[in-house]
């Protein structure tokens, strides 16, 4: 770690041009992140052999080290697929002012972030957020202006809808990770593999110990018999398939080549 | 004796003014009636958009007396009904050009505007004057949508003009090319066509994208995390009754039926019960249905028992006085009935203004409700 830091003089166009493209998307997935990097040698230095990713990364997150900026590494929540999100880790009172968002927008998510930290299934109901609009700061908010809030946040990938109900984005738990365990040190969850924050998973219906969906796949990955690592008794809930880049890449193949084509239209 | 005398023809003199007043009144009432008359009549022709002169077979001459400026506006009528028809033809023509109006940067509806102020000139009634009225609600309507639309940037943005001038710049010839979508075009062009564009755009664009964050945007609030476990328990229960978010409308529908189905139920039960205590003798349907003290709780009543009546749990009939009364259908009728009348529905309106409820409260002296209120 010491030694790649040391190495991180050589900062150069192909790494700010990675950073800037991760600006732009704010979170990718591994196998973006790998064409990307590629991509910025192709565009400025062809002949430099092309750094490991982790190291390439390392690099960059030296230099930010400074701003209170990071490229952190996590997966998705769901199906464990492993995603980058460049992320800021600190407040100060230049963060508070550089924000996307109004006082009010910011204080709908804050109030969709309780909801989540606080449910039990790591959802929160579109109704259920609404309900609460009438509460929000600053300026007066329509439940139909805050229905639009809502789909901004999932645009900008900070939520993820899916029939209705909200949860936290992997950008959104990455960067807010340690707030949450901070603001809601008696509601927040934990993995009991990974020991990280847990917003969706499954949970031992004897002794109550949560897992991530990941986590329990590549827990249980060889035992035929699930059982509670904590209480040992039987794990009742589906096993998850562990992600597997390769397969996934056979199968998405023509769906992500049409979707990168798509995105560099806009 | 000679006071008298005097206050009884004082008395009469009196009485000669209220006579005189009271024809007088009877005369202006006449005269209103027939204008009223008279605006029906126009009205209908109006509706035919005949300009035929009717005035000389009106049926109802003028009365002598007529008030002289009314007279001169009889004279006018011609004139009025032309500027009436002038009136209409340009709210018809304004209503139907009304996107024209409101898309274009045209000086149609000023135009219209400036043809009303010519028509308004001639206008002396009322009638004219209202349609007058009309018009300009009509064009302060389209004024208002256009003034929706003024881009007070100053700078438009038409995405059509844009893709033209696009396809353009980078050489293309949309007609030559002869394909009417982007996906049916050869990838070598499209893939040409975004190279050129990026090429173009990088240099407008050097500034990179700015960082986006949500972490670092709240104001550090820590005391209003206290309340946490109200707070908690309040989500708690939220969860437990609003698991279906988009749903939620049609649930709410399917609440309100059953809502109607829970009253007809309860309303049954109720009826059926006093089927049992009185099998002999059938209930009045007023009485039954009419609740002395709400008016819609009584019309409420009439909705549910006629699902009663649908569903064959009850009849509907006149009794000798021929006043409805409801009696229980038992399986042995209803046997019968199914075979002579088959499938043969009736269907009855029943009407209830808040008169004849009150009228039938009096009448039936129905003090209390016998379908009470469950809530």
């Amino acid at each position: 770690m010491q030694g790649s830091t040391r190495r991180a003089g050589a900062m150069t166009d192909v790494h700010r041009r990675f950073l800037q493209l991760l600006m732009t998307h704010g979170v990718l997935e591994e196998w973006e992140v790998r064409r990307l990097q590629n991509h910025c040698y192709q565009v400025h230095d062809r002949n430099a052999t092309v750094d490991k990713l982790e190291d390439f990364i390392n690099n960059i997150n030296s230099v930010l080290e400074s701003l209170y900026i990071e490229i952190k590494k996590g997966v998705t929540e769901d199906d464990g697929r492993p995603i980058y999100a460049l992320v800021n880790l600190a407040t100060t009172s230049v963060s508070k002012m550089a924000t996307d968002f109004a006082e009010n927008e910011l204080d709908l998510f804050r109030k969709a972030l309780e909801l989540i930290v606080d449910s039990e299934t790591g959802f929160a109901s579109s109704t259920n957020i609404l309900n609460l609009v009438d509460q929000l700061k600053g300026k007066k908010m329509r439940k139909k202006e805050a229905e639009q809030v809502l789909q901004k946040f999932v645009q900008s990938k900070w939520l993820i809808e899916k029939e209705g109900e909200f949860t936290l984005h992997g950008r959104a738990i990455l960067e807010m990770e340690q707030f949450i365990r901070e603001s809601y040190p008696d509601s927040v969850k934990m993995c009991n593999i990974c020991h990280g924050l847990l917003i969706q998973g499954q949970s031992c219906e004897t002794c109550g110990i949560r897992m991530h969906l990941p986590c329990v796949a590549k827990y249980f990955q060889s035992i035929p018999e699930p059982h509670c690592p904590h209480c040992n008794d039987y794990w009742p809930h589906d096993i998850p398939e562990v992600y597997n880049p390769e397969k996934e890449r056979e199968a998405g193949i023509s769906k992500s080549s049409r979707k990168s084509l798509r995105t560099r239209q806009h | 004796m000679s006071k008298e005398k005097c206050s009884l023809t004082g008395g009469k003199e009196k009485r000669g003014e209220l006579v005189r007043s009271l024809a007088w009144q009877h005369l202006v009432k006449q005269e209103e009636e027939e204008a009223v008359k008279k605006e029906e009549k126009e009205e209908g022709e109006d509706e035919e958009e005949e300009g035929s002169d009717s005035s000389s077979d009106d049926p109802n001459p003028e009365p002598p007396c007529m008030h002289p400026d009314l007279l001169e506006l009889v004279v006018d009528r011609e004139k009025c009904r032309k500027i009436r028809r002038q009136y209409r033809q340009l709210i018809y023509t304004v209503q139907q050009n009304r996107e024209d109006i409101v898309n274009t940067a045209s000086d149609t509806l000023s135009e219209a505007l400036e043809e009303a102020n010519v028509l308004f000139d001639g206008v002396s009634r009322t009638r004219e004057a209202a349609l007058d009225a009309q018009f300009l609600v009509l064009a302060s309507d389209l004024g208002k949508e256009k003034a929706k639309q003024l881009n007070t940037d100053m700078n438009f943005f038409n995405p059509i003009a844009f893709c033209d001038l696009l396809l353009l710049f980078v050489g293309f010839n949309w007609v030559e090319e002869e394909c009417k979508e982007f996906s049916d075009c050869d990838d070598s062009i499209v893939l040409s066509f975004w190279g050129m564009l990026h090429e173009e755009a990088t240099s407008w664009m050097l500034q990179a994208e700015t960082f986006h964050f949500i972490f670092g945007s709240f104001k550090a609030e820590r005391s209003a995390r206290k309340p946490r476990l109200g707070c908690h328990k309040r989500a708690c229960k939220m969860e437990g009754s609003g698991d279906m978010p988009t749903k939620l409308r049609r649930l709410d529908v399917h609440a309100n039926q059953e809502t109607t189905e829970k009253e007809v139920e309860r309303i049954l039960g109720l009826l059926q019960t006093y089927f049992q205590k009185y099998p002999d003798t059938p209930v009045s349907y007023f009485e039954f249905v009419i609740d002395p003290n709400s008016f819609s709780r009584t019309v409420e009543n009439i909705f549910y028992v006629s699902f009663i009546i649908r569903d064959g749990f009850a009849r509907i009939r006149l009794d000798q006085d021929r006043l409805p009364i409801l009696e229980p259908t038992n399986v042995s009728q209803v046997d019968d009935e199914s075979d002579s009348y088959s499938y043969c529905r009736k269907q009855g309106v029943i009407s209830l203004s808040l008169q004849d409820w009150k009228n039938i409260v009096s009448t039936f002296e129905i003090s209390e409700a016998m379908i009470k209120n469950s809530y």
